[in-house]
């Protein structure tokens, strides 16, 4: 599956307070929360669109590791957002907050997205922190807010998908440097979306050396993609696996053959000519190229059929001429003085 | 034969409830059944195996016996099965998946036993997986941490084979090591750093070997970044993008520093680790870095990169063992004990013997001299001794226990106990340069470096013997820079038009802000900068144009006058300038306008938004008031600007308003000025009379705090300082006495001594002191 961007996430937070259930919640649907099970993953992946952007979220959960500083330190620099988790029906983990918050803002990049999430909110009647609480510590600290529960799923996609949008945003205002991939985020794998597999044409598509490429590799590209845009879409379900042959319009192999179609042309409009006018020299030559290379093109890679039609034509023509020819000289037999005369 | 059908008849049909042992029957009879994979049943077999971890997690939590089906059928062999085909991107995410939930979320210990024993998890570990796909990779990845935060002495010999000494969690996690995404470099570290916990001693034993591979690449490792750190700060220019690409080197550095740390609080391979980072990094590299060059084809670093790397070990590692050596060799010894040194083969870096050289490198104690030799640098500028500082405020923050070395070097440290250290005067001598350099007339120091001396004085001086000389001599030098400065902005404050707003500025900056040295600690790192666009604040780089030369002028200045105040004792009675705090009034307030001059005013802020109001100024402030519907003569503030940070400019199309604004003031979060609007009189002679009024307001507040500022510095100043008399008393009850200020008439000039009851009396009023106070309008 590819993407444009992919976000590291991490999840931080006492615990206890339902980080990994929060995370499975989000990353596999297929999990039903039900009243008896408590389910949770330390890492999960999802694909989400904004803007009509594939989007990958790449999810790390760093419990159990709080006692190695090293690790917690490298965790938040490799992150571009992180979601802030308390549990709403403890109160001690409210209260710890702006330690977390401490941590995070002293070891992330500057620009990592946090977000505060309350998590539990359906153990209402169990409740110990005010939901204007929440929002006041995030006002007071710049942070987004939202109360969740991974039991009833209530604003988990909210939650992450909200922070992939701020990210996104920060994207596109340039403030991330999408290029240093320490910052948590990382370019997907751009491909044209119609040219997966062509070796000859999928050469040059890389796209990552666009910066250094010569112009008419870059006219090449360019046309590539106009085909790939207006020509592609018309053509008929059958024809389609030919667009990105190897040895298809994207190639060379393809626009040879189509010009040597012209000597076929040529040819049979020789018919139209008087036999007598014919060169047999000429006529011979067509005829050898066309059957030498209508072989060639079934050994060579990547066989080319198109090819070799085209060379069957050139000599099919080729010999038409020739046993007009012969025909000729068969019934005069004396085409040689007239000739002469 | 039907019993069997009706026996079995439970695991063909889908159960409705998927929690239930039937279910897990069902599920295992889909798996038995879809042995190969296949395109069709490929779905299938994913959701199968994303059920059979719902189960089986369920069944931990609920229903002891789903675990004990799940045992006896080996279902463990059905994903191994399924492994050894050539599953795809799905189904191996899938299973690791699986797995993960099954490792991270099974509360029973004996299910954990069971799922751990007949060696199957091993066989998964050891499976080739396509690690060129980055998902799957990831979750393998996530699947090992898992299995790693499991490990404690009881589950250690399900995966670690004494006999065979096979461990394959570990070599296979060894293998990623230096993977290109962070994150499992981050996951292959924590798997190393659980594994090291564990106490069982035949895995340690087995750990000393095992890893040693491992943590030579690791130590190598640190040495290539370091070198590469090095030429990077060689060659970069300093600015904000260098800046950034140089906190992720030294980011990256560090958490090797953290992790080497980590590691270290290890018994088992804390000595290997410590002899590999003592032998090939320390002595080859740092301190070979610190003398004068002894071979042309050494890898060398400038003694900048070194000393920054020494302060990080410093901070970062406390691993008692290996800091004592650090420090040893580095306060004791001589060139003698560098016998390696690093140099380059092709594209990397090989560790060679040093040949002997001859004997003119014996000077004793040639490191430490070396770091004095750094700190006595502040001739040209303080790039070298900012690090050097730094190393000794490591030495003086590190977490070992180091007080008695660094006695034994003359270094008091607080931890120190017993009889009294005294202080090597060498170094004292020098940080005292390094104070007075403030003073000369090219002086490049920036005012960080001054910062962190004052730091690192204090902290020495604090356990000295106190028979004062020490404090006395610093105070002394202090004092001396003090004068120099106060001279400096003596003559600046006659000149610049924004010296009060620069110094209320930067001495609000340096109360509130504290000195984050591990911040602070790369940002230093490039050659100093002089302009403004290097995207540095102003005390971290050297100053350019008269302004900042000013505000620098004034950082110092402030700088040394707390160091001279902290040495003697004394309590700051000066700062920040204050005009009778007590008079103060503030949104909300209630206050007396018996005596007042009130002007009617409606205030605009834009075309919709009017309010009615009066103003009133004190000697400080602007206010404006709202009538108390209750109590006649009293009034509620609504709002209150310091009259110094007020505009004033008339409007040329209305004679009867004014544009007023009033700039917040420093370290008011929020941009932009606390007021700005444009005020309405009733007549054009009010405008004026309003415009006269906060004009001269303005300029008598100023005055007043300037003449504050000139009584700090000890100047005469030719400024005439005004006040009008106190006309506002808040805080009465209505009807009761109201409370007079006394205002003594002064001289009318503002060098008296303090700030609060010796203001001088506005000559103008004072001269008219009922007539013209009076303007009820």
């Amino acid at each position: 599956m590819s993407y444009a961007y992919l976000f590291k996430y991490i999840i931080i937070g006492d615990t206890g307070v339902g980080k990994s259930c929060l995370l499975l919640q989000f990353t596999d649907k297929r999990f039903q929360p039900v009243h008896d099970l408590t389910i949770g993953v330390e890492f999960g992946a999802r694909m989400i669109t904004i803007d009509g952007k594939q989007i990958k979220l790449q999810i790390w959960d760093t419990a159990g590791q709080e006692s190695f500083r090293s690790i917690t330190r490298s965790y938040y620099r490799g992150a571009a957002g992180a979601l802030l988790c308390y549990d709403v029906t403890r109160r001690d983990t409210f209260n710890h907050l702006s330690s977390w918050l401490e941590d995070a803002r002293q070891h992330s990049n500057s620009n990592m997205v946090i977000m505060l999430i309350g998590n539990k909110s359906d153990l209402e009647a169990r409740r110990e922190v005010k939901r204007e609480e929440g929002e006041a510590f995030a006002r007071e600290h710049g942070l987004v807010f939202m109360e969740t529960s991974a039991k009833t799923a209530a604003n988990v996609e909210e939650a992450f998908i909200d922070t992939a949008k701020e990210i996104y945003r920060k994207i596109q205002e340039g403030v991330f440097d999408i290029n240093n991939e320490a910052n948590g985020i990382k370019l997907g794998p751009q491909h044209s979306p119609s040219s997966p597999n062509s070796p000859a044409g999928g050469a040059g598509l890389g796209g990552s050396g666009a910066s250094k490429m010569l112009p008419h590799k870059a006219l090449y590209q360019a046309l590539c993609r106009m085909g790939d845009k207006m020509v592609y879409p018309l053509l008929p379900a059958f024809a389609r696996p030919a667009w990105n042959h190897a040895a298809g319009p994207k190639t060379v192999f393809f626009w040879a053959p189509t010009i040597k179609w012209a000597l076929v042309g040529a040819g049979i409009a020789d018919l139209a000519r008087p036999a007598e006018k014919l060169s047999l020299g000429q006529n011979m030559a067509l005829a050898a190229t066309g059957s030498i290379w209508a072989r060639y093109c079934l050994v060579i890679t990547p066989v080319n059929y198109y090819l070799c039609s085209v060379n069957c034509f050139v000599f099919l023509t080729g010999f038409t001429q020739l046993l007009r020819i012969a025909h000729l000289r068969y019934t005069n037999p004396d085409w040689d003085k007239e000739k002469t005369q | 034969m039907l019993r069997r059908l009706g026996g079995s008849s439970g695991s063909l049909w889908k159960p409705k409830n998927p929690h239930s042992l039937e279910y897990l029957k069902y599920l295992q009879n889909v798996l038995q059944k879809n042995e190969k994979l296949t395109e069709p049943n490929r779905k299938i077999i994913v959701e199968a195996l994303r059920a059979i971890s719902e189960i089986l997690i369920w069944g931990d939590q609920n229903d002891g016996s789903v675990f004990d089906f799940f045992l006896e059928r080996q279902m463990l062999s059905h994903f191994l099965q399924i492994m050894e085909q050539d599953t795809g991107l799905f189904v191996s995410v899938q299973l690791l998946q699986t797995l993960n939930i099954l490792f991270e979320n099974i509360r029973h210990e004996t299910s954990l036993y069971f799922l751990l024993s007949n060696n199957h998890v091993n066989h998964i570990i050891t499976h080739r997986f396509d690690f060129s796909n980055e998902e799957i990779l990831a979750y393998y990845v996530s699947f090992i941490k898992t299995l790693s935060m499991r490990l404690n002495p009881a589950t250690i010999h399900f995966f670690f084979n004494e006999t065979t000494n096979d461990f394959p969690l570990l070599t296979e996690t060894l293998k990623l090591f230096d993977s290109k995404e962070t994150m499992v470099r981050i996951a292959v570290r924590t798997v190393v750093l659980n594994i090291i916990r564990v106490k069982e001693e035949g895995l340690q034993k087995y750990l000393i070997t095992a890893l040693k591979v491992y943590l030579c690449d690791l130590i190598d490792q640190l040495v290539g970044m370091s070198i590469d750190l090095d030429v990077f700060v060689r060659s970069a220019e300093n600015v904000t993008a260098n800046r950034e690409r140089l906190r992720d080197k030294v980011d990256d550095l560090i958490d090797i520093f953290h992790y080497v740390g980590d590691l270290l609080e290890t018994n088992s391979i804390a000595d290997s680790l410590s002899s590999l980072l003592t032998s090939r990094f320390i002595f080859p590299l740092l301190f070979n870095s610190l003398i004068a060059r002894r071979n042309n084809q050494a890898v060398l670093l400038t003694p900048i990169s070194a000393l920054f790397y020494a302060s990080q070990i410093l901070l970062v590692i406390s691993h008692r063992p290996l800091i004592l050596s650090f420090l040893q060799a580095f306060l004791f010894e001589d060139a003698s004990i560098l016998c390696s040194q690093w140099i380059r083969s092709e594209d990397s870096y090989c560790l060679q013997t040093a040949p002997l050289t001859d004997s003119t490198i014996s000077e004793e104690r040639a490191f430490f001299h070396g770091l004095l030799a750094a700190l006595d640098s502040t001739q040209n500028d303080d790039y070298l001794s900012f690090y050097a500082l730094m190393v000794i405020y490591a030495m003086l923050q590190n977490k070992g226990d180091v007080s008695d070395i660094l006695a034994a070097a003359s270094i008091p440290h607080n931890g120190a106990t017993g009889t009294v250290v005294t202080c090597e005067p060498r170094i004292v001598k020098c940080l005292i340069d390094v104070v007075e350099s403030a003073a000369k007339a090219d002086s490049r120091l920036r005012p960080i470096t001054l910062e962190l001396t004052c730091i690192v004085l204090r902290q020495l001086v604090l356990t000295v013997d106190d028979d004062n000389t020490l404090h006395e001599a610093i105070a002394r030098s202090a004092s001396v820079v003090q004068a120099v400065m106060g001279t400096h902005l003596a003559t600046a404050l006659s000149k610049e038009q924004l010296f009060l707003e620069m110094f209320e500025d930067e001495y609000h900056e340096l109360t509130t802000q504290t000195l984050r040295l591990n911040a602070v600690g790369w940002e230093m790192l490039l050659p100093p900068a002089a302009s403004p666009f290097s995207g540095l604040p102003l005390n971290k780089r050297l100053s350019s144009g008269h302004e900042e030369r000013v505000r620098t002028n004034i950082q110092l200045y402030l700088h040394t006058r707390k160091l001279k105040q902290d040495m003697l004792g004394e309590q700051e009675t000066h700062l920040p300038l204050q005009i009778d705090l007590h008079a103060v009034v503030r949104v909300g307030d209630c206050i007396n306008l018996n005596n007042s001059d009130l002007l009617s005013v409606t205030v605009s802020f834009s075309r919709h938004e009017k309010q009615s109001r009066f103003l009133v100024t004190d000697r400080l402030q602007l206010i404006l008031v709202e009538p108390d519907t209750k109590k006649a003569g009293w009034a509620i503030v609504t709002f209150v600007g310091l009259l110094q940070d007020t505009q004033i400019t008339g409007d040329a199309s209305d004679s009867r308003s004014l544009h007023v604004v009033v700039e917040s003031r420093a370290g008011i979060k929020r941009p932009g000025p606390l007021l700005s609007a444009r005020f309405i009189f009733d007549d054009h002679i009010r405008c004026m009379a309003a415009k006269q009024r906060l004009t001269k307001g303005r300029q008598n507040a100023r005055q007043l705090k300037m003449g504050l500022i000139c009584d700090l510095l000890g100047c005469r100043t030719e400024v005439l300082a005004r006040s009008n008399p106190y006309k506002i008393v808040k805080g009465c009850a209505p009807g009761s006495a109201r409370k007079q200020l006394d205002t003594p008439a002064n001289d009318g000039l503002g060098s008296s001594k303090s700030s609060s009851n010796s203001i001088p009396e506005d000559p103008v009023t004072s001269a008219n002191p009922s007539g013209s106070k009076i303007h009820h309008i």
